[in-house]
């Protein structure tokens, strides 16, 4: 069977992408009317599900990837090289489902809103201005969950390889999320932080790049974690 | 067909803890391999090295003459079951860890799988935090049987078991071992239980080896002297004594070696009586810090 560790990965791990997603829409398509009764909607409730909570869902996919699922794979007579080639590549994979149900997600909130005469407002200026800009918001949130979804790894690596000492590796993460965070997704704010500020307009190809080189980093580090990385006995 | 082991002059250290220490000896394979050693003596720390779980401070372990860290030739040949398994979180569907197994052990066999979870009365559906101890181990052997892999090892993999589960384990064992037959490696503490199933013994003690030997062999070579004190200590003069202890006038002493037929008959004719010593008995003596074996 070809690409073992992908096929163990995207089984766990976009199965639990639907389902939270799922839960997710369910949630804003209640909360939003909900909220009509006592106020005026004015701003678009998917576009704060979609870029706080959805950063950090990648996060933790990331996280237990590394966390969980290695352990698991190298139990099964896998090596950790496989894995990290092959995860890397569920990264790419997962985040791009995880930004085409945004996108998703972002039309039909579109389609309630324009039929209760709502306005969605997605916030700051971004790279994407309007719901209805589907490739703008797939590959705007591709890149930047493509980030997160490897810092939640690195991170995990960073303490089970450490132990409390996997603390060192949280600034790197800080600094691989802030460029992609700053540049993209009309929300320049780190999730459940205060606004950091925007650098206003910046082409895409610079976003990208930005984007390509925090991933890449970011796989460079994790790797160098993970490459002898004990899986110490579960305690009973 | 089961795989050979060569551990090369392994050690694992943690800071400065030593846990294996220089430690070598080989394995030929398609035998059931008895793993001992008191706790902390290193048992998950060799095993750990030699499934691959973690790089040796030192040395080297082959797998049919591969070096096993990150060489997926070898590792594919390995299968380690520790405690209760590292390949399920608590969070699992026993059924979504199968479905894990098969895709990522290309030797899995899933129709014994399938028996193994109806012997183990194991729910498919269940989640693995959710079952007793015994249950989670149950499913670590299941796990380790059904993998198929050359090289099989279980580190205490009969925890939490209880005496009815043990013995299907060990059944289950012997049967797959003579459906296909493969080396495994088994550590326990169960020594007289599971000695009908094994067929030789590495002992280890503060991770160094104290003997490798067949089960037969070893248990020929320890023997209880009983009898009047003063002829006991004539009759062990010059023996490897590993424990003595008096009752009265009547001694009794634990010697370590092959006796042969002129030493039983000169016993025959002081009076004393020799007796086999348990496997058991003779693991604890020769791993007593006064050991006179080692």
């Amino acid at each position: 069977m070809k690409w073992p560790v992908l096929r163990v990965l995207c089984r766990a791990l976009v199965s639990v992408l639907v389902v939270v997603w799922a839960a997710a829409l369910v949630f804003v398509a209640v909360l939003v009317p909900v909220v009509s009764i006592w106020r005026e909607v004015t701003i678009s409730g998917w576009n704060v599900a979609s870029v706080q909570a959805g950063r950090w869902f990648l996060f933790g996919l990331g996280y237990y990837a590394v966390h969980d699922v290695l352990p698991a794979v190298i139990a099964h007579g896998r090596t950790r090289r496989e894995f990290a080639a092959q995860a890397a590549v569920v990264t790419l994979v997962v985040s791009g489902a995880a930004a085409l149900l945004v996108a998703v997600g972002f039309g039909l909130e579109f389609l309630l809103y324009r039929a209760m005469d709502w306005t969605q407002r997605l916030g700051e200026q971004g790279t994407f201005s309007s719901a209805t800009d589907f490739p703008a918001i797939v590959w705007a949130h591709w890149a930047v969950f493509a980030v997160w979804m490897v810092v939640g790894a690195m991170v995990a690596a960073g303490f089970d390889r450490l132990g409390g000492g996997g603390l060192v590796v949280v600034p790197v993460g800080v600094a691989l999320i802030l460029p992609p965070g700053l540049a993209v997704n009309g929300s320049n704010s780190l999730p459940f932080l205060p606004t950091l500020g925007s650098w206003g307009s910046v082409p895409t190809a610079v976003v990208l790049l930005l984007c390509a080189v925090s991933w890449a980093v970011g796989l460079a580090v994790t790797w160098s974690l993970v490459r002898d990385l004990p899986v110490r006995a579960r305690a009973v | 067909m089961g795989a050979r082991v060569d551990v090369e002059g392994v050690s694992v250290r943690y800071g400065a803890v030593t846990a294996v220490d220089d430690l070598s000896f080989s394995l030929a394979g398609d035998k059931i391999y008895g793993l001992l050693g008191r706790n902390g003596s290193g048992k998950t720390s060799l095993l750990s090295v030699v499934g691959a779980h973690r790089r040796a401070s030192a040395g080297t372990v082959r797998i049919d003459g591969e070096p096993v860290f990150e060489n997926g030739r070898a590792t594919r040949r390995v299968c380690l079951v520790r405690h209760t398994g590292d390949a399920v979180g608590t969070s699992d569907r026993l059924e979504h860890a199968l479905l894990q197994a098969a895709t990522l052990r290309e030797s899995w066999d899933p129709d014994r799988a399938v028996e193994l979870m109806d012997l183990f009365e194991l729910p498919l559906d269940a989640k693995f935090g959710e079952l007793s101890l015994g249950k989670r181990s149950a499913f670590g052997v299941v796990l380790g049987l059904a993998s198929r892999a050359p090289l099989t090892m279980f580190d205490e993999a009969h925890l939490g078991m209880d005496a009815p589960s043990r013995y299907k384990f060990y059944d289950a064992l012997l049967a797959d071992f003579a459906a296909a037959p493969r080396t495994v490696i088994v550590s326990t503490h169960l020594i007289e239980e599971l000695a009908a199933v094994l067929e030789e013994i590495v002992i280890i003690d503060s991770g160094r080896l104290v003997l490798h030997e067949e089960v037969d062999a070893l248990r020929s070579r320890g023997t209880s002297v009983v009898g009047e004190a003063e002829a006991v200590d004539r009759f062990v003069a010059g023996l490897t004594v590993l424990e003595q202890r008096e009752l009265g006038r009547t001694k009794e002493a634990a010697v370590f070696g092959e006796l042969d037929g002129a030493r039983r008959d000169r016993a025959r004719a002081e009076g004393l009586d020799l007796r086999p010593i348990a496997l058991q008995d003779l693991f604890v003596h020769l791993t007593e810090p006064a050991g006179g074996a080692r």
